[in-house]
């Protein structure tokens, strides 16, 4: 075989041409095809999932001052006369919870501090 | 429509405008798809799926090629990728069977109306053979060969599709050729004897 004849072969037609219904299959598809995240879009995601699950594990950290909020709170909250829930302690609540989550957050800064106090 | 054009307006959300980008591509897509599987139906489903890729990935198309390029890199990269899984297939007397199917698929249009049924006969068989052959060869000159000779592309567009120097592009169409030569010599002449002995037979 020489090069002529395989040029001869390789020029040979196939006659290959898509199925008539090709592009109305593939927009059926693509029709069908949920959108998916983009890459920015799921690294935006997977933040967002991270600051929740951290906010979680602070909250579970936190819980006994908001036990503490929760039980001072509710115990104060009685049922007046006409069956209302009184409003009138949630400030004081609050400052009861600032202060704990605050002594809570500051303790290590205080320790910190304290041992700076004993080396002097 | 200028490429960029086209393209962005497809991302807006007009599919219309790409119903006629496919209906412009499909047979050129569907072919090359053809031509790496071998079958017909492997060749559309290929070809659905380069499509799917294609405008799953048209956010990436800069522009820095034209969109033919584009798409030609695109699906020659997912030809290639299916190439390679199927040969990791390790289930040869599988892969065997499916070929045999196969191959009255892809060659069944090629006789023409002039061909005696003994000349269509030998004309598949060869057309066979060839395919074979070029399946064999490596990737970088199977890859020419099919663009240049089953495509149409021009030296240019290859050396585009393939980002090579259109020098490269004919030198290796030069040494895939004579590669494939050497391959076909030998067999296609004892086939072509084996084959007319047995049509004759028959």
């Amino acid at each position: 075989m020489n090069m002529r004849d395989l040029d001869k072969l390789l020029d040979a037609k196939l006659s290959l041409k898509a199925p008539p219904d090709f592009t109305k299959q593939l927009m059926v598809k693509i029709q069908s095809m949920e959108p998916q995240p983009s890459p920015v879009r799921r690294i935006y995601v997977q933040w967002a999932v991270s600051c929740l699950a951290a906010a979680l594990i602070l909250l579970l950290i936190n819980l006994s001052p908001l036990a503490d909020l929760l039980q001072n709170s509710f115990t104060r909250w009685e049922p007046r006369g006409n069956g209302f829930i009184s409003l009138e302690h949630v400030p004081e609540a609050i400052d009861t919870f600032t202060l704990k989550a605050n002594s809570f957050f500051m303790k290590p800064f205080h320790s910190l501090a304290n041992v700076f106090r004993k080396d002097g | 429509m200028r490429d960029e054009a086209l393209v962005k307006a497809i991302l807006d959300g007009q599919t219309g405008l790409f119903e006629e980008l496919v209906d412009a591509y499909k047979d050129r897509i569907f072919s090359m798809a053809c031509r790496f599987t071998g079958s017909i139906h492997e060749g559309q489903d290929l070809a659905q799926e380069i499509f799917l890729l294609i405008y799953r990935n048209l956010k990436s198309f800069k522009g820095q090629s034209s969109l033919s390029t584009w798409i030609y890199r695109v699906s020659l990269n997912r030809c290639l990728d299916w190439q390679r899984k199927q040969k990791r297939m390790k289930w040869k007397l599988f892969q065997a069977i499916q070929k045999e199917e196969k191959d009255i698929d892809i060659f069944q249009n090629l006789a023409s109306s002039v061909d005696t049924p003994e000349e269509a006969y030998l004309k598949k068989e060869e057309q066979k053979i060839l395919h074979e052959k070029i399946r064999r060869l490596p990737e970088k000159y199977q890859v020419v060969i099919i663009l240049y000779h089953f495509q149409d592309c021009s030296y240019q567009q290859i050396s585009e599709i393939l980002d090579i120097p259109v020098r490269t592009v004919e030198t290796q169409l030069y040494r895939a050729k004579q590669k494939l030569r050497k391959m076909l010599r030998n067999q296609m002449d004892e086939k072509k004897e084996v084959q007319t002995y047995e049509y004759a037979r028959s």
